[in-house]
């Protein structure tokens, strides 16, 4: 894989660390409101994981384990369970959203233009980078390089990169077939294999985000290859609606952040016409694109059987990756051998004495008869 | 909604809008919208405000068949006031007391003789409000708008 070199967007990338630098912005309230503004990102991993958005409850989850993730989201999932279900949101409508980031990787123009957003992506890793930023320039805020297309308010109107390549034929047209039953929420029908692509989407949108990554990582190293590019990484606040039967007509209650990763990869067909490329899809609470993009791999790569290719990877067996994502299963097989297992092992110390025991007899015995 | 109740025909169409503005108030855009209105009309709580979920859907691959992505913590509260109309209030988050004041406020607007009042004193304000706090995040990220040259001959 190459990239060309670009250059560039000096002024847009200050902006955006200056983001990344208010967010930093020490606050006087609790402790709890802190963490929740300062370790945002951490909170937004919380939320993905536990599978329930509270940016509260998520806060409060992660000062009781003390900051430790995998036990916060442990905790949230056991609230939750104690939360009653009311009703189901309408499906988000991401092409409505607000959305803060939005980049291409695939086209250098999009429509709407690259908005790059709070991120720390082109900063230098050095320790206290952010605290000796340079205030914003205001001469400079304005002189953005200007193009036709980043005039237009970027509000309530994302780039359709997908509908673009979908309308040239060029890229698989996405299924609008309604969920059938198996397709419903894992939470209440256990998923069985083989797993629908909603199923497989849903477990990987509150699985573990180092292991998701680390599937991810293994596609890109050769272990079920998909030629991956980003055809749009946006994160921003979405619009939730809901239909209450009581009133009969949807309204919109509020908006939760969202990060979505729309994967172009290797194109697939029988003949020159029909070849189209494949899609990867990743969607995820919060602000959270490392496990967005990662998602998007692994959805694409677990279509293998779907797409006709040869299971041969771990990352392509649903199986494997299915039933090892979740990090409260994991944490609790792999940590339950923390409890006592006294009367397990002792069974097995003595099936081994008695072994020994009798393999010294026999030998005795051997020895006796010679 | 009982049938005593005067609704305001033209107010229904409104409904969706102001409940969710109403949705998203804060508690002090409660207190500052609250003195408004001259005498509150006697309610009883039907359920709640009570503390749930909602399941949040996406889209494979953003256009297609929907599929769960998780829950969101929700608060909702029903109320019915002496005069018949019944409110609604679902609010993102753990919030009883705005749930209860959505509510109220459902019923209120629900009632022809305060709605238009109202609804330009209390509910335009918060939703020029809303505009406005989503207006400046969005000038603000709009700052890191960008077009990268390749760098072979600096072409667009």
């Amino acid at each position: 894989m190459s990239y060309v070199a670009a250059k560039g967007g000096a002024q847009a990338i200050q902006a955006a660390h200056q983001l990344v630098a208010e967010r930093n912005a020490p606050n006087p309230d609790d402790l709890q409101a802190q963490i929740a503004q300062h370790l945002h990102l951490s909170i937004d991993r919380i939320m993905a994981e536990a599978s329930l958005y509270d940016r509260d409850i998520a806060a409060k989850a992660l000062l009781q384990a003390q900051g430790d993730s995998i036990e916060a989201v442990f905790i949230v999932r056991a609230y939750r369970a104690t939360l009653s279900r009311f009703l189901d949101s309408a499906p988000l409508n991401l092409g409505h959203a607000n959305m803060q980031r939005h980049i291409s990787a695939a086209f250098k123009d999009i429509p709407g233009g690259q908005q790059l957003g709070a991120t720390y992506d082109y900063s230098h890793r050095l320790l206290g980078y952010f605290q000796n930023l340079q205030g914003p320039d205001e001469s400079a805020a304005h002189a953005a390089i200007p193009s036709a297309d980043t005039k237009a308010p970027n509000t309530h109107k994302k780039s359709g990169v997908m509908d673009i390549l979908e309308t040239e034929g060029l890229i698989e047209k996405s299924s609008t077939e309604p969920a059938d039953a198996e397709n419903r929420d894992i939470t209440q029908i256990p998923p069985g294999f083989p797993a629908s692509r909603a199923q497989r989407l849903q477990t990987l949108a509150r699985a573990d985000e180092g292991f998701v990554l680390g599937m991810a990582y293994s596609t890109q190293r050769g272990y079920g290859q998909n030629h991956p590019f980003i055809a749009e990484l946006s994160h921003g606040s979405v619009n939730v609606e809901i239909c209450p039967p009581e009133l009969g007509f949807s309204l919109c209650i509020g908006t939760i952040e969202m990060t979505e990763c729309q994967m172009i990869n290797q194109f697939q067909g029988d003949s020159p016409e029909t070849a189209t490329f494949t899609r990867g899809y990743g969607l995820v609470f919060g602000h959270n694109e490392r496990k967005a993009i990662a998602m998007a791999l692994l959805d694409r790569a677990l279509r293998a059987q779907e797409l006709g290719e040869k299971v041969e990877a771990p990352a392509q067996d649903e199986e494997f990756v299915l039933s090892h994502c979740d990090n409260v299963e994991a944490t609790g097989f792999v940590e339950h051998l923390k409890l006592p297992h006294h009367v397990d092992f002792q069974s097995e110390i003595s099936t081994l004495r008695a072994l020994r025991a009798q393999s010294l007899s026999t030998t005795a015995r051997h020895d006796d008869t010679l | 909604m009982s049938n005593s109740a005067k609704t305001n025909p033209h107010s229904v169409a409104q409904r969706p809008d102001w409940m969710r503005e109403l949705a998203v108030a804060s508690l002090e855009d409660f207190q500052m919208i609250s003195p408004m209105v001259k005498s509150w009309p006697d309610y009883q709580i039907l359920e709640g405000p009570e503390v749930g979920s909602i399941m949040i859907h996406g889209r494979i691959a953003g256009n297609g068949s929907p599929f769960p992505v998780g829950e969101c913590r929700i608060t909702r509260c029903i109320v019915e006031d002496a005069q018949g109309h019944t409110g609604y209030s679902w609010i993102l988050g753990q919030h009883t007391e705005r749930a209860l004041w959505a509510a109220r406020w459902d019923t209120l607007l629900q009632d022809s003789t305060h709605f238009q009042a109202l609804w330009n004193q209390a509910i335009q304000p918060l939703q020029q409000k809303r505009i406005r706090k989503e207006q400046a995040v969005a000038d603000k990220m709009q700052r890191t708008q960008v077009q990268f040259f390749s760098m072979e001959n600096m072409r667009t």
